[in-house]
C-alpha cells in the first residue's frame, strides 16, 4: 500500500462522528405527545397491546378499535353499569307488540365533527351502511340481525323494520356497542375506503391523528354537550386522550412504572401485584361479559366427530392448574360457552366436566383410541394429533399441550396471526381446535358462535349444525320477556356443553394500571375504558 | 475516474432489475392461495374474484410483470390488505426509523472496532491484546438480540439508567445501537488490528521511528493512514449487515421501523407489505454498496487518476 | 485408464502426506481450536445424551412450581409453565446443532455441486448462474431468510430451507474460484486427454484441493446459521410450542426479565457458547491449513 492523503484517516474519524450524529438526530424521532399544548382538561396517555385495524366502527370487529372508537362516536343508547338501558343519541324508543317495528327519537342539537347535523336521516344511512356488501361490516352485521329496512319518519325520529321479531333486550345491547357508532354520512360518502383512517363522528373526542405502529392521538371535541345521562357529566373534562401501542407486555409495564404513559391497559398477570402495592397507581379490574377463552372443538374434523374424544378432552383438561399456577389467579375459570359475568349465565354448566384424566382416558379407549408407542393415541394406524391455533397467548396452548400428552393426545400448538387465524378456520380440513375470544354484554353472542348459518365465516368455529340449536337460539333472539330469555339461554348453554362443542378455559379480566391522579376511571359493560367521567386531580 | 464511476453506475442496474424481480416472483411462487389470506375475515366470492382483477392475478405473467414496473416507475408498490394503507406510504413512513439505527449502529461499530483495533495492535502481545480481541470473538458470536435484552436487563431494569420504550431521544437510540454495532465492531476490531499490524512492519514506518519521530506521530500519521482504507471498505460493506440486524433489534426494544413492519407483515401473511420491505430494504443495501466503491474512487489516488485497479 | 501410471493422473499434493500432517499439527498447537474442538465436542456429547442426562421432559409442567430462581432442585431455575430450564436448555442443543449442521450441510453441498459445475465448463453456463449468485447476495444477511419464510411459511424446517439458501452463494463463489484455478493444471489436462469422465474429474481432482477451505467457511458458517435460525425463532417464525429452542425460549422469556431473570440469561449463554465453540474451532481449521490467512 502506497502513502495517502490525510483525507483517509481524516475521512474515517469523521465518519465515525458523522454517523454518530446523524443517528442522534431528531428526523425521525416522535415525541412523547403529539401536541405542546393539549385544550385545557390536560392529557392521558393510554398502552394498548395492539393497532386497531381500522377505526371505521361498521367494519372492524377487534378491541383495540373499540377502545379508540368509543371516544370517537356516539351510539344510539348506553348500557350502564347497572345493565340497564340509558339514553344518549336516542331520547326514547318504543317497539311494535310483534317486535318487528322499532322506534327511536333523537335528541336535538347535535352534530358531527365536521360539522353536518346528526339526524334521522343519517341513523338510517348509518344502518344501511352496516348492511351493504361494499362496507364489508361482519361483527355490525351479525348483531343486526333480521334487518330488513329504515327510515326517517321525520327530522328526529327514525323507524327500524325486521323481518322476524327482535328482543328489545338483544337489539338495544346491540345497539348500545361501538360497533354501532354514528358514523358522518358525509365525511364516510367522501372518504370511501378511507374512512376508517379518518373517522368522524358525534362523540365527545374528535380524530386528531394516526402513527402507524405508534400511536392515535384524539382530542375534545368543543361544544359536545350530549353526553348520556347515565354519566355524571355533559362532556368529558380531559382535553386530549393518546393510544399508544406496546405489544410486548414487560414494555407496556415500564412504561407506566416510568411515567411515560398514564394507564395501562391488559397489565400481565405477573406484574400486577407491583401496582396493587404501590399508592401512585390505582389497579382497576373487570371481568369480560360474553365468550370466555376457549378452545373450539371442530366437530366436522374426522378426529373430533366422536363425543366421546371431545368429551375426554374436556375431562384432561386442569382448568384450575391453568388459572392457579399460569395465571396466578387473575382470570376467572369458565366452564360454559358464556363468561360469568354476562346477563343470562347459569351455574348449571358448572362442574360438568371435571378435571379427571383417568376417566379421559377410559373415554379414548371406548372410542377405540389406544396408546401408540410414543404415547400418542393411534386408531387404524393413525394419531391423535389435532391442530390447535391461539392468537394471543402461548401459555395456555403450551399448557394445554401438555395436559393432553397425559391422556396420549398429542396437540401442535402454534402462536398465530389473525390472518393465519382465519385462513386455518376457513376449510373444516385445515384444523382441529382454535382459540377465540368475543366480549360481549348481551348472550345473543351465542348466535354467533353456534348458529349454522355462521360456520365458515370465522365465527362458529367448532362447525355444529343442528336444527335444534339453531331453533332455540332464534327463539332467543326474538322473545321479548326477559326471564323467558334467559330460561332459553340456559338450556341453551346447557345443550352446547353436553355435545362437547368447546373446551371454556377462563373469562378474561380485564386488569388496567391507571396513575392515582386521575380520578373516575372505570371499565364499561364490554370492560372497554371508560374515559368520560375521568378527571385529573393532584 | 469519471469512467470508474460510470461503470460502476451501469453495474448497478442490472443488480436492481435483479432484485426486482426475485421480489415480483414471490407473490408467484406463494402455496396457498394468497388472495384469500389478504382479505382475511371478509372473503366472499366476489370479494376474491375483485381483487384478483385489481391485482391482475389471472393476467398472463409478463402482463404482470410490465404492470409491476409501471406501477414501480410511479412509486407504487399495492396496498397492504392488514394495515390498510399503500405500502409506499407505510414504507417511507418506517424507514427513517431504521436508517437511524442503522446509521448509528454503524456508527458504534467503527468507533468501537477501531478503538479496540488499534488498541490491540499497538499493545500487540500483551494482554490487552488477547483481551481486546476476545472481545471482538464474543461480540461476533454473541447472538446480537439477545445483547439487545442483556442490556436492556442490566441497563433499563435493574441500574434503571435508560427508557426502554420506543422512539425519541438519544438515550433511548444508545442500548440498541451498540447492540446492533457490537458484531460489525468486532469484525472492525480483528480487521483493524492486523491491518495495523501489518503495516507497523513497513519499511517507511522502520524508517520513521529511525528518524527518530515520536511514537504518536508514527501510529497516526503514517500507520493508520494506510492501514484505515481496507476498513473503510469493510465498514460501508458490513451495512447490509447492520440494517438486518436493526431489523431484529427493532423488535426487542419496541421501536418503529421496517424489522416490525417485515414481522408483522410475515404473520399477517400480507405479501404486498412483505414484498415492498424487502424490496426498499435490499435496494438500500445496493445503493450503500455503490457509494462505498464511488467513494473508494475518491479515497484511492489509482482510481482518481484514471489509472485501473487490479481486480 | 488402468495402464496410465497414476503420477501422471493425481496431482502431486494428495500423495504427499507430510503437508496434511504439518496442517493436523498445527492445528492441534492452536490454542483455540483445542478449546473450540474440545467445548463443541463437550456439546455434542451432552446433546446426544440429552435424554438421560437432562433430568426429565422438557415438555412436563410443573404444578407449584412457577417461575422459580435457579437452586439446588432445578439449576437454572423454572419457566412460567413449571418447566425445568436445564432440560430444555440442554434438549435445545439438539436443535440448534441439527438445524446449524443441516442448513450449512445441505448449503455446502449444494454450493460445491453448484460451483464445481460452472468453474469447470463455465461459457454462458457460468455467467447465469454467477448473475443469480450476485442476486442472491444482494440481500443483506437475515432479510433473505425473512424472504424465503414469508413464501413457506413459519416453522423450524422453513428456517433451515432458508438459512441454506442464503449460505449456498458463497460456497458457490468459493469452489468456482477454487475449480477456476485449479482447471488450468497439467495434470487435468492429461486426464482428459487420456478419456477420463468429466465427473471423475470434478470428484477426484477438483474436489480435493477445495475441502479444505470448504471445512473451514462450513464451520465458521454453523455458527452463523445458528445465530440467524435463533433470531427467526426469536420474532416467532421459526421453532414452534413447546419446542425448547434456545430462540423461542428468550422470547418467551422477554415478558418475565424484571422478575425471572434466568430465562434471558441462560438460553442465550447456550447459544453464545455453542457460537464461540464453533467459531474458535473455525478459526483454528482455518489457520491450521493456511497459516497466512490468520493475517486477515
Amino acid at each position: 500500500m502506497s502513502l495517502r492523503s490525510l483525507v483517509a484517516l481524516r475521512g474515517m474519524l469523521v465518519a465515525g462522528v458523522v454517523a454518530l450524529s446523524l443517528a442522534g438526530m431528531p428526523w425521525a424521532e416522535t415525541p412523547r405527545h403529539a401536541s405542546a399544548a393539549p385544550a385545557g382538561g390536560g392529557a392521558i396517555v393510554i398502552a394498548i397491546r395492539a393497532e386497531p385495524d381500522t377505526l371505521d366502527p361498521h367494519a372492524t370487529g377487534s378491541r383495540r378499535a373499540y377502545a379508540v372508537m368509543k371516544n370517537v362516536f356516539d351510539t344510539l343508547v348506553y348500557r350502564g353499569p347497572d345493565n340497564k338501558f340509558h339514553p344518549w343519541l336516542a331520547e326514547s324508543w318504543e317497539h311494535s307488540a310483534d317486535g318487528k317495528t322499532y322506534r327511536f327519537r333523537l335528541r336535538r342539537g347535535v352534530r358531527f365533527h365536521d360539522g353536518t347535523p346528526f339526524n334521522a336521516e343519517a341513523v338510517v344511512f348509518n344502518l344501511n351502511r352496516i348492511v351493504d356488501p361494499a362496507t364489508r361490516s361482519r361483527t355490525a352485521r351479525a348483531l343486526l340481525g333480521p334487518y330488513e329496512r329504515s327510515r326517517a319518519v321525520n327530522a328526529n325520529t327514525v323507524e327500524i323494520t325486521f323481518a322476524s321479531t327482535v328482543s328489545p333486550s338483544g337489539l338495544l345491547d346491540s345497539l348500545s356497542q361501538a360497533w354501532f357508532g354514528m358514523v358522518s354520512p358525509a365525511a364516510a360518502r367522501a372518504a370511501g375506503a378511507d374512512f376508517g383512517r379518518r373517522p368522524v363522528g358525534t362523540g365527545p373526542y374528535r380524530f386528531r391523528e394516526w402513527r402507524p405502529q405508534n400511536q392515535i392521538v384524539l382530542e375534545r371535541f368543543p361544544g359536545y354537550d350530549w353526553g348520556s345521562p347515565a354519566f355524571n357529566r355533559k362532556a368529558p373534562a380531559l382535553g386530549e386522550i393518546t393510544f399508544r401501542f406496546i405489544p410486548e407486555d414487560a414494555t407496556r409495564v415500564a412504561a407506566l412504572e416510568r411515567g411515560e404513559v398514564d394507564l395501562v391497559q391488559e397489565v400481565a398477570t405477573d406484574a400486577v401485584e407491583r401496582f396493587t402495592r404501590n399508592p401512585t397507581y390505582v389497579v382497576v379490574r373487570g371481568v369480560a361479559p360474553g365468550g370466555p377463552v376457549i378452545f373450539w372443538l371442530n366437530t366436522e374434523a374426522e378426529l373430533l366427530s366422536d363425543v366421546r374424544v371431545r368429551k375426554a378432552i374436556l375431562h384432561g383438561f386442569n382448568r384450575n392448574g391453568l388459572v392457579r399456577g399460569v395465571y396466578q389467579g387473575h382470570v376467572v375459570p369458565a366452564e360454559g360457552p358464556l363468561s360469568p359475568s354476562t346477563w343470562g349465565y347459569t351455574k348449571k354448566v358448572e362442574g360438568l366436566y371435571r378435571y379427571d384424566p383417568s376417566r379421559a382416558k377410559r373415554l379414548l379407549e371406548e372410542a377405540g383410541w389406544t396408546p401408540g408407542p410414543d404415547g400418542t393415541r393411534v386408531k387404524g394406524g393413525r394419531p391423535l394429533a389435532l391442530r390447535l391455533g391461539d392468537l394471543f397467548d402461548r401459555r395456555r396452548g403450551e399448557y394445554f399441550q401438555a395436559n393432553m400428552r397425559q391422556i396420549g393426545v398429542h396437540i401442535e400448538f402454534r402462536l398465530v396471526s389473525s390472518a393465519e387465524l382465519f385462513g386455518m378456520t376457513r376449510r373444516a380440513g385445515d384444523y382441529e381446535m382454535a382459540s377465540t375470544w368475543y366480549a360481549s354484554s348481551d348472550p345473543h353472542i351465542l348466535n354467533l358462535l353456534f348458529h349454522s348459518s355462521n360456520v365458515g365465516t370465522g365465527f362458529a368455529i367448532s362447525r355444529w349444525r343442528d336444527q335444534t340449536l339453531d331453533a332455540k337460539l332464534a327463539e332467543a333472539f326474538a322473545t321479548m320477556d326477559d326471564a323467558r330469555r334467559a330460561a332459553i339461554y340456559e338450556e341453551i348453554q346447557l345443550y352446547i356443553m353436553e355435545r362437547a362443542l368447546l373446551v371454556p378455559l377462563y373469562a378474561e379480566t380485564e386488569i388496567d394500571a391507571i396513575k392515582a391522579r386521575f380520578k373516575g376511571y372505570r371499565l364499561d359493560r364490554g370492560q372497554y375504558p371508560e374515559l368520560f367521567e375521568v378527571v385529573i386531580q393532584d | 475516474m469519471g469512467l470508474y464511476v460510470l461503470r460502476r453506475l451501469v453495474s448497478a442496474v442490472p443488480v436492481f432489475v435483479g432484485i426486482a424481480t426475485i421480489v415480483f416472483l414471490v407473490l408467484q411462487v406463494l402455496p396457498g392461495d394468497p388472495v384469500a389470506m389478504m382479505l382475511g375475515f371478509s372473503v366472499t366470492a366476489e370479494a376474491t374474484a375483485r381483487l384478483r382483477a385489481e391485482l391482475g392475478l389471472d393476467d398472463p405473467l409478463w402482463v404482470q410483470y410490465v404492470r409491476y414496473w409501471r406501477n414501480l416507475a410511479r412509486g407504487d408498490l399495492g396496498r397492504s390488505m392488514s394495515m390498510d394503507v399503500p405500502v409506499a406510504q407505510a414504507l417511507w413512513a418506517q424507514f427513517p426509523a431504521t436508517l437511524q439505527l442503522t446509521v448509528a449502529g454503524m456508527g458504534c461499530a467503527i468507533v468501537l472496532g477501531m478503538l479496540l483495533g488499534v488498541l490491540a495492535a499497538v499493545r500487540h502481545h500483551t494482554w490487552w491484546d488477547t483481551a481486546t480481541m476476545t472481545v471482538a470473538l464474543a461480540g461476533v458470536s454473541i447472538p446480537s438480540f439477545w445483547l439487545g435484552l442483556l442490556l436492556i436487563l442490566a441497563f433499563a431494569v435493574h441500574l434503571n439508567w435508560f427508557p426502554i420504550t420506543g422512539q425519541g431521544g438519544w438515550e433511548r437510540l444508545v442500548l440498541p445501537a451498540v447492540a446492533v454495532g457490537l458484531r460489525a465492531a468486532g469484525l472492525l476490531a480483528r480487521l483493524t488490528r492486523s491491518s495495523v499490524l501489518e503495516v507497523l512492519r513497513d519499511d517507511y514506518v522502520t524508517t520513521a521511528r529511525a528518524k527518530g519521530a515520536p511514537e504518536r506521530r508514527v501510529i497516526f500519521h503514517h500507520v493508520l493512514r494506510n492501514a484505515l482504507i481496507p476498513v473503510v471498505t469493510v465498514a460501508g460493506l458490513q451495512f447490509g449487515q447492520l440494517m438486518s440486524g436493526a431489523v431484529i433489534i427493532e423488535s426487542v426494544f419496541a421501536r418503529e421501523g421496517l424489522g416490525r413492519l417485515i414481522v408483522y407483515g410475515i404473520m399477517q401473511r400480507d405479501i404486498l407489505l412483505v414484498q415492498g420491505a424487502a424490496l426498499f430494504l435490499a435496494t438500500t443495501y445496493v445503493l450503500v454498496n455503490l457509494a462505498v466503491d464511488l467513494s473508494y474512487a475518491v479515497l484511492d489516488p489509482r482510481i482518481r487518476l484514471g489509472a485501473e485497479a487490479a481486480r | 485408464m488402468s495402464t496410465v501410471p497414476k503420477a501422471v493422473l493425481r496431482p502431486a499434493a494428495a500423495h504427499d502426506r507430510s503437508p496434511r500432517r504439518r496442517v493436523w499439527v498445527r492445528f492441534l498447537r492452536h490454542r483455540g481450536a483445542r478449546a473450540g474442538a474440545a467445548a463443541l465436542g463437550a456439546l455434542a456429547l451432552i446433546a446426544a445424551a440429552a435424554p438421560w442426562i437432562a433430568p426429565g421432559d422438557p415438555a412436563a409442567t410443573g404444578e407449584d412450581r412457577f417461575l422459580e430462581a435457579p437452586g439446588p432442585v432445578h439449576w437454572f431455575g423454572t419457566d412460567d409453565l413449571g418447566r425445568d430450564v436445564l432440560t430444555r436448555v440442554v434438549h435445545g442443543g439438539r436443535i440448534s446443532l441439527v438445524v446449524g449442521l443441516v442448513a450449512v450441510g445441505v448449503a455446502a453441498v449444494a454450493g460445491a455441486a453448484i460451483g464445481l459445475v460452472t468453474g469447470y465448463y463455465g461459457g454462458r453456463l457460468d455467467n447465469v448462474v454467477m448473475r443469480g449468485m450476485d442476486l442472491l447476495m444482494a440481500f443483506p444477511g437475515v432479510l433473505l431468510a425473512l424472504l424465503v419464510i414469508a413464501i413457506l411459511g413459519r416453522g423450524l424446517v422453513n428456517v433451515m430451507i432458508a438459512v441454506g439458501i442464503a449460505d449456498v452463494p458463497s460456497f458457490v463463489r468459493l469452489v468456482r474460484g477454487s475449480v477456476l484455478s485449479a482447471r488450468e493444471h497439467v495434470y487435468v489436462e492429461a486426464a482428459r486427454a487420456v478419456g477420463l469422465p468429466d465427473r471423475l474429474i470434478l470428484l477426484r481432482h477438483m474436489l480435493p484441493n477445495v475441502f479444505a477451505p470448504l471445512l473451514v467457511v462450513s464451520t465458521l458458517e454453523v455458527g452463523n446459521a445458528i445465530l440467524v435460525a435463533s433470531s427467526l425463532s426469536f420474532l416467532g417464525l421459526g421453532a414452534q410450542p413447546p419446542s425448547p429452542e434456545w430462540g423461542a425460549m428468550l422470547a418467551a422469556g422477554r415478558e418475565y426479565m424484571r422478575t425471572a431473570w434466568w430465562l434471558t440469561v441462560f438460553p442465550g449463554l447456550a447459544i453464545a457458547f455453542t457460537v464461540l465453540a464453533v467459531n474458535l474451532l473455525g478459526d483454528g481449521l482455518r489457520d491450521a491449513i493456511d497459516p497466512r490467512l490468520s493475517r486477515s
